[in-house]
Parts: structure tokens; sequence; C-alpha cells
């Protein structure tokens, strides 16, 4: 849990929150995980991987819906693109599953 | 060879990933639950059809 302002008081041991940064938070998911799979959710926490060039895979389920306002998941970024690899593809009904790796230079 | 850091998220079209005002106590903000009623589905026209775009077109003039 990448923050700048952990909360007081935090009843979950499991629950971890990292205010040096978010490379630091990812080193130390890393870690903790292993050979195991690392998710990440939130709009903030993707901004700050992508960013920070930390995010590997962009699994999104796509709704055929137009929501209007709201938080936007890509909000943020500076002018330089981000190229991405499609490399999956799954039609389901009511939503289109879209796997990208994120391209390394 | 560690594993690799995945987002994992329902999006709207329109790039959103919750509705406005979104907040502790409403994290995917107004009429946000939009975004995951394809893990249950029960009340949608969707789940009596197939999803056959060809019985759906139409013409737009």
């Amino acid at each position: 849990m990448p923050t700048h302002q952990p909360p007081n008081q935090n009843p979950y041991e499991r629950v971890h929150y990292v205010t040096d940064g978010i490379e630091s938070c990812v080193q130390q998911a890393k870690a903790a995980a292993e050979a195991r799979d690392i998710l990440l959710h939130g709009a903030y926490t993707t901004q700050e991987c992508l960013k920070a060039g930390v995010l590997d895979v962009l699994e999104i389920q796509l709704r055929p819906v137009l929501l209007g306002q709201g938080r936007l998941l890509f909000d943020g970024l500076p002018p330089e693109h981000v190229e991405l690899n499609l490399v999956r593809t799954l039609g389901a009904p009511g939503t289109l599953h879209l796997r990208y790796e994120v391209r390394r230079s | 060879m560690t594993a690799p850091i995945r987002l994992y998220m329902s999006m709207s079209l329109d790039g959103f990933i919750a509705g406005p005002d979104d907040r502790p106590g409403q994290g995917l903000g107004r009429d946000g639950g939009r975004l995951f009623n394809w893990l249950d589905d029960r009340s949608s026209v969707a789940r009596r059809e197939p999803d056959v775009p060809s019985r759906r077109a139409g013409l737009l003039r």
C-alpha cells in the first residue's frame, strides 16, 4: 500500500504501508511474493507504477459502458508514450478481456 | 526471476474505473457498480440470449 501518510492504526497484519516511494513498495511486494503473481489495483497505484516503469502487465476487463465522468485509470501521465503489446483478448458476454504487456525498450 | 507486476481492473470504454465522488464508503463512486455486474448479471438481458451481433444489427441513417 503506497502512501504519503499511513493511518495511525492498522488492524490488518498483512497490510503494509510503504511511504518511501513506489519503487520501494514494488521491491517489498516482489520479495514478499517470491514466485507468486503480484496484482495491483487502483488508479493511483497504476499511474505511479507506469511513471516509475515498473508495471509489466495490464489486464483490463473492458465494460460496454460509457460512464461519462469519474476517476480515469490513466490520468496524470506525462506526455511520453507507453508502448504496449496486446498479447491476449478474450470475449465474454458483457465484457472484453484485454491483456497487454508493457513494451520495454 | 521475479513475478511480473500485473494490473487487473474493470474499466469503462471511456477509461473510467470509478464513477464520480469515489471515496471511502463509496469506493466505486456514484453508480460505479455498473463496472462489476459482469460477475453477477442475473438481471441482464445478456443472460437470456447469446450475444450475437448480427441479431442486433440495425441501420443508422
